[in-house]
């Protein structure tokens, strides 16, 4: 092409072309006005359940959420890694992604951002502290709760299968007799600071996004709720099996609820065979039962559904 | 939720081109050839330009100035060469944000010692061990925060061999040499070491339907000592295997504080033996067995051990 052009526009074209300012590099950008919009989107798995076809060949539970109670916020947005940050305008929040839909509820908006690679997105699921506020269909109780013990997540919920048994360690015998039909509830009272960013999406691995001329690009701060049943901590690919039975075995008082506080009396080799379970490249080292629930909370943040992101525990 | 297969061999990369040949070479070093001017490139990007300087000054001075000569005999014949030459300054000017030196091919020492006491005590129990062999294999350096699969998907060094290593010997021992890339810290292309994954003596390659003993290996851990209460006294000899638990995959992984590999550098694994029996009810342990105590797969104490190994205590990486 450069060919074609006559030695005086060719020149020219160099010159400008190596000019000092161009040295300096810096591409140009388009400064047309766009938008962001910030969902918070929860995995099926929370809305939905786990069905026991979603398991692990052989686990036979099936799981369901009535209460995912998580601490969001804030969510910040840059041009790239290193650059200044923006912060969504909203208050540290509970929200309940039980109650949200699995397609995602709006919670903010950055306006008048650059056309253009934004290379940043990241957010935080905090302890809660003072200050905090409550999501639609999130109780005073359930802020108080969390803000007094500085969680970050509240999971209710309930595993059952049609034919099995709870079988805590140390123990002489299982809590049933024999394999039959049996739920178990649990009630997960968890602090989980977790930094979630640089992110990448799904789809090409780029780190942020991209905004369109004028146009709008949605951003979704995703949550999945199956890493708790995971059998080995997901390291960018999910290679894992979803398994349900530690969860049963953890009832130590056969009481039909496994509470965070049972977990933590239970060593992780008493729960987890190594023959099915990997600790390797975990978030934090495990040797509870508890570090393990802990460590697999500190997985969970994605963006826009399965893309990765840095994970940092704080 | 997206289950993919990844393929991490645990087998030395090739020494030499084809380059960037599409295949994942997952973990291992990759773009590895010896290359212009003794340095390593990596023809296979569009990039490569831009990464090395040299080669791009030698293909401007080729195609700008080069044709200048041609055309000396005319009467405009340097307003083509300059032409050239400012084109190619030109492009070197756009590239000149993103050009960084070239990582060059260095080995480096990998040693080991233990730390701590070869003992652990509840209660009137006392587990002595007078033997802890660990295997230590394909160790991958990588950039990443956290070394996974995905994420480390082009290690920065690497030692691949089978070592058997005395755990107990507090005295930092040589173990073998490990090849990488010359690191550099700070600036556009910070080149720094944050985590390693690591196996213990067994592999699990993508073509194999289960995982085995890399060439060289025994045991992932041999632990042999006594089990000592008030009123037994029990041998202890263990063998382990600490397997990947899916191919592809190594069988533990460690972070550290973000480390330089240079052409003198030292790696040092710290082992610490009384860490992996932390876990262990040596009470419960003396009930089992007479004479010796056993070690049960997928038992608690085995899962402990392992756990250690791949969770709680693996060897710690020290650069020097």
């Amino acid at each position: 092409m450069i060919s074609t052009l006559g030695h005086r526009t060719t020149l020219t074209l160099s010159l400008m072309l190596a000019s000092p300012t161009n040295l300096l590099g810096g591409c140009s950008s388009d400064t047309s006005s766009g938008r962001a919009t910030v969902i918070l989107e929860p995995e099926s798995t929370i809305t939905d359940g786990i069905r026991v076809a979603e398991m692990a060949p052989g686990d036979g539970w099936s799981v369901t959420f009535e209460r995912y109670l998580v601490a969001l916020g804030p969510v910040s947005i840059g041009r790239d890694a290193g650059a200044p940050r923006r912060e969504l305008d909203k208050e540290v929040t509970i929200y309940d992604l039980a109650q949200t839909p699995s397609s995602g509820d709006e919670i903010g908006r950055f306006d008048g951002l650059e056309a253009g690679r934004w290379g940043y997105f990241g957010f935080r699921t905090p302890a809660a502290s003072e200050g905090i506020v409550a999501g639609p269909g999130v109780s005073a109780d359930f802020v108080e709760r969390m803000t007094a013990s500085g969680l970050t997540y509240v999971i209710e919920g309930e595993i059952s299968a049609a034919s099995g048994q709870r079988c805590p360690p140390g123990r002489d015998g299982c809590c049933e007799a024999s394999e039959g039909a049996v739920s178990v509830r649990f009630s997960l009272d968890m602090p989980n600071d977790t930094e979630y960013g640089p992110c990448e999406s799904d789809e090409g691995g780029l780190e942020g996004f991209a905004v369109p001329q004028n146009g709008s690009v949605t951003l979704a701060a995703s949550i999945h709720g199956d890493h708790m049943f995971f059998d080995s901590c997901p390291e960018g690919i999910e290679l894992v099996d979803r398994r349900a039975q530690w969860l049963a075995n953890a009832d130590l008082d056969c009481s039909g609820e496994v509470t965070a506080d049972e977990l933590r009396d239970i060593p992780a080799s008493d729960l987890f065979p190594a023959s099915l379970y990997s600790f390797a490249g975990c978030p934090i080292p495990v040797t509870t039962a508890y570090d393990w629930l802990k460590t697999q909370l500190h997985t969970q943040g994605h963006f826009q559904s399965e893309g990765e992101c840095t994970k940092t525990p704080l | 939720m997206k289950p993919t297969a990844a393929n991490r061999p645990v087998v030395r990369a090739p020494a030499g081109p084809p380059l960037n040949d599409g295949h994942r070479h997952q973990g291992a070093l990759k773009h590895w050839a010896p290359g212009y001017a003794g340095q390593v490139k990596d023809l296979g990007r569009p990039w490569v330009l831009a990464k090395h300087p040299a080669l791009f000054l030698k293909r401007a001075a080729v195609f700008g100035f080069g044709r200048a000569r041609r055309r000396a005999s005319t009467a405009r014949a340097s307003a083509p060469g300059l032409r050239g030459g400012l084109l190619w300054l030109a492009l070197l000017s756009l590239a000149g944000g993103c050009t960084e030196s070239p990582a060059e091919r260095i080995t480096f020492e990998v040693r080991a010692r233990s730390e701590g006491p070869p003992a652990l005590t509840q209660g009137e129990a006392t587990l002595t061990l007078t033997r802890a062999a660990l295997t230590v294999s394909a160790i991958y350096l990588c950039a990443s925060s956290t070394a996974s699969i995905d994420l480390c998907s082009e290690a920065r060094g690497e030692m691949l061999p089978a070592v058997v290593v005395d755990a107990l010997d507090p005295n930092p021992i040589r173990i073998g040499e490990g090849e990488g890339f010359e690191g550099r810290r700070g600036g556009q292309g910070d080149r720094v070491l944050r985590s390693a994954q690591l196996s213990y003596g067994v592999q699990w390659l993508l073509t194999a339907a289960r995982p085995a003993l890399a060439p060289g290996a025994q045991a992932s851990l041999h632990l042999e000592g006594s089990l000592e209460t008030a009123t037994t006294l029990q041998r202890v000899n263990w063998r382990l295997e600490v397997a990947p638990t899916a191919p592809g995959r190594s069988t533990a992984a460690v972070t550290f504080a973000p480390a330089v590999l240079r052409r003198d550098a030292v790696l040092t694994l710290v082992l610490t033996p009384a860490a992996w029996l932390a876990q262990l009810d040596l009470a419960s342990l003396a009930e089992r067995g007479e004479d010796e105590v056993a070690l049960e797969p997928d038992s608690p104490a085995h899962s402990a051990l392992v756990q250690a190994l791949t969770s709680s205590a693996p060897p710690r990486f020290e650069f020097r």
